[in-house]
């Protein structure tokens, strides 16, 4: 029995060295090994094996039957990754942008080395999430939330570029196919499915169930509609983008959809119809004929948002008769192209026509706060025939954060024949204070203020007022202030 | 031409006093519920931003501002003897947000999309539905 023992001892031994190399390629690379008794305690598992290696055979038999260090595994990996985010963010809000540049390129570094170890990351990223409250009570949550997007984000264009190269589309579909159908679970995923898949290229027709799926809940109060929209919109783009379906048929359906009782259908159908010119005027007399406002509003806004502006500018003129005003569209519209917005207005003006119309142009441009936007509004202050744009005027100069100019503005309008007596105008008026007072100017406050008190105010715009100037001045009531 | 929003409220806050039943504006105040649009997008994370009773957020993107139009009425034909008495106006709020990251952060924790100021932009009509029948003088 003695020499059978003797022989078997350095071939364990072998076999143990041979394994620890290949759990550590690096094992046999020479490199400089720190000694177990200089105070140096090893980590990770090469570095251990290393060491193991050098401490002799009954060493590395204590040490390989009882693993040493735990490699971290995922959920350590994107918690140490909140925390470096965490100190990154820190160090650039304190300025300390060396400090910074250095601790994210840690960071992009640990975030690559997570990716390479877990080509599940996807499936695991999405688990991690599920288990996220949606009211957290560990603060590094928020922080989760953010590094396990960029994990689903990464893993589906990791996914989605190997699926370009190989034409195998069955990993990215899956991973896709999961997060939708795990979206309506919490608002955590919904969040996160909706930031990583919105506008990409990763929803495909393969996802149309899930979508819709998404879409049914979203028109039971079941699920944020406005998300469901999102996706639809975003798998009839990429289904045409990649010649899964035609335009034709997309359109085809559009019309059909029209119709349909679920508002995010009929918000997909008019986006679609309206990007086509062929089928504009179809969803324009569509629109007339149904009368309705919210989807008119909508169209409007897609409209400002994706049209060419000249064209958004001439659907929006088409969309009066069922839409009388539309100001958030020409707001986009303003911030979009300034000078045709002016121009238009200039137009209108000289023609002395379509004065609801001027009134939404000079919402969209004079708020702009360029100075176009001020040229435009004090055109409208001075020359405009209709009290109601001048009125809109009003709102544009007092809210450019000039003090003297929105003074002017309001004593302008407070001298109008039309405002004076008139309890809504007023009521307007009140509300454009309300812009004068971030200014901070507490003379101007107060003496637009006191003027408007002296004035016949409904009881609700006296009161909103009086809390105002309260807020405001320093005794809290007119009068009290210099200048006054 | 269609009216505007301020000659709509104007028009039916002095239509309040006109005594003539015979005269019946045969309208009812129907109400516009609030809704928000957003402007353009700049490069940044996402928004997540709220205001009492509203929570704004968007997928990807700062944008530049939000609009909100809040609820508020319309006055729309009636098959009943009733019109429409102004009760006030809303504010239209416009609200500006400014991207704050430092692009040089991998993982956009603590920084973004954030609210830089808001201003009222314009005044939407509370309107209430009243009788024709009622002393409207009063």
């Amino acid at each position: 029995m003695q020499p059978v023992r003797t022989w078997r001892l350095p071939f364990v031994c072998l076999l143990l060295f041979v394994a620890g190399a290949l759990l550590a390629p690096d094992l046999l690379a020479p490199r400089p090994t720190p000694r177990i008794d200089d105070g140096h305690r090893p980590s990770g598992t090469s570095e251990v094996a290393a060491v193991v290696a050098e401490a002799g055979a009954p060493a590395i038999r204590e040490e390989v039957v009882a693993p040493p260090v735990a490699e971290p595994g995922f959920e350590a990996r994107v918690d140490e990754l909140v925390q470096l985010g965490q100190r990154t963010a820190e160090l650039a809000q304190q300025d300390e942008t060396a400090a910074a540049t250095a601790n994210d390129r840690v960071v992009r570094d640990r975030f690559a080395e997570l990716m390479a170890r877990f080509p599940d990351a996807g499936e695991r990223g999405l688990a991690m999430l599920v288990g996220l409250s949606d009211e957290p009570s560990d603060p590094r949550d928020a922080g989760r939330r953010v590094v396990l997007q960029l994990v689903l984000t990464t893993e589906c264009e990791r996914r989605d570029h190997d699926a370009e190269a190989t034409s195998e589309r069955a990993p990215i579909d899956t991973l896709v196919e999961s997060l939708l159908r795990t979206m309506p679970a919490t608002a955590t995923t919904a969040d996160a499915g909706w930031r990583v898949l919105t506008r990409q290229r990763f929803v495909r027709a393969t996802h149309e169930g899930a979508v819709l799926a998404l879409v049914r809940l979203a028109g039971e109060h079941n699920f944020r509609r406005d998300i469901a929209t999102d996706l639809l919109l975003t798998l009839w783009d990429n289904v045409q983008r990649f010649g899964e379906r035609s335009s034709d048929e997309l359109s085809r359906l559009a019309l059909l959809l029209l119709d349909d009782a679920d508002p995010s259908q009929r918000t997909a159908a008019c986006h679609k119809l309206l990007k086509d010119a062929r089928y504009r005027g179809l969803v324009l007399s569509w629109l007339r004929e149904r009368g309705d406002q919210v989807v008119a509003a909508e169209v409007a806004g897609v409209a400002a948002r994706e049209l060419p502006p000249a064209e958004a500018l001439s659907l929006l003129r088409e969309l009066g008769p069922t839409l009388p005003r539309a100001p958030n569209a020409y707001l986009v519209l303003g911030f979009r192209a300034p000078d045709l917005v002016a121009d238009d207005y200039r137009a209108l003006l000289a023609a002395d026509t379509h004065a609801d119309v001027r009134c939404d142009l000079v919402t969209g441009v004079g708020m702009t706060l360029t100075p176009l936007g001020l040229e435009i509004a004090e055109l409208a202050l001075h020359n405009d025939p209709s009290l109601d744009v001048r009125m809109q005027a009003v709102f544009a100069l007092t809210s450019r954060g000039d003090a003297a100019l929105g003074e002017r503005a309001l004593a302008r309008i407070l001298d109008e024949v039309g405002v004076a007596g008139d309890q809504q105008r007023l009521a307007a008026a009140v509300l454009a204070l309300q812009n004068l007072a971030a200014t901070g100017d507490a003379n101007a406050i107060d003496r637009v203020g006191r003027r408007l008190l002296a004035m016949p105010l409904s009881a609700a715009s006296r009161q909103q007022l009086e809390g105002l100037l309260q807020r405001c001045l320093p005794g809290g009531a007119p009068g009290t202030s210099a200048g006054g | 031409m269609k009216a505007s929003l301020f000659a709509a409220v104007f028009a039916l806050g002095a239509a309040a006093f006109v005594p003539a039943q015979e005269s019946c504006p045969m309208q009812e105040a129907r109400t516009v519920a609030q809704t928000i649009t957003y402007g353009p997008n700049v490069a940044c994370a996402g928004l997540s931003y709220s205001i009492p009773g509203l929570q704004l957020t968007t997928a990807t993107g700062c944008p530049l501002f939000a609009t909100i139009t809040p609820d508020h009425e319309v006055a729309v034909p009636s098959s009943k003897r009733t019109y429409v008495v102004s009760v006030g106006v809303s504010a239209g709020k416009l609200i500006y947000f400014g991207c704050r990251t430092s692009y040089l952060i991998f993982i956009p924790i603590g920084s973004s999309c954030e609210h830089l100021r808001d201003v009222n932009f314009g005044a939407y009509p509370r309107l209430t539905t009243a009788a024709c029948d009622d002393d409207r003088a009063e």
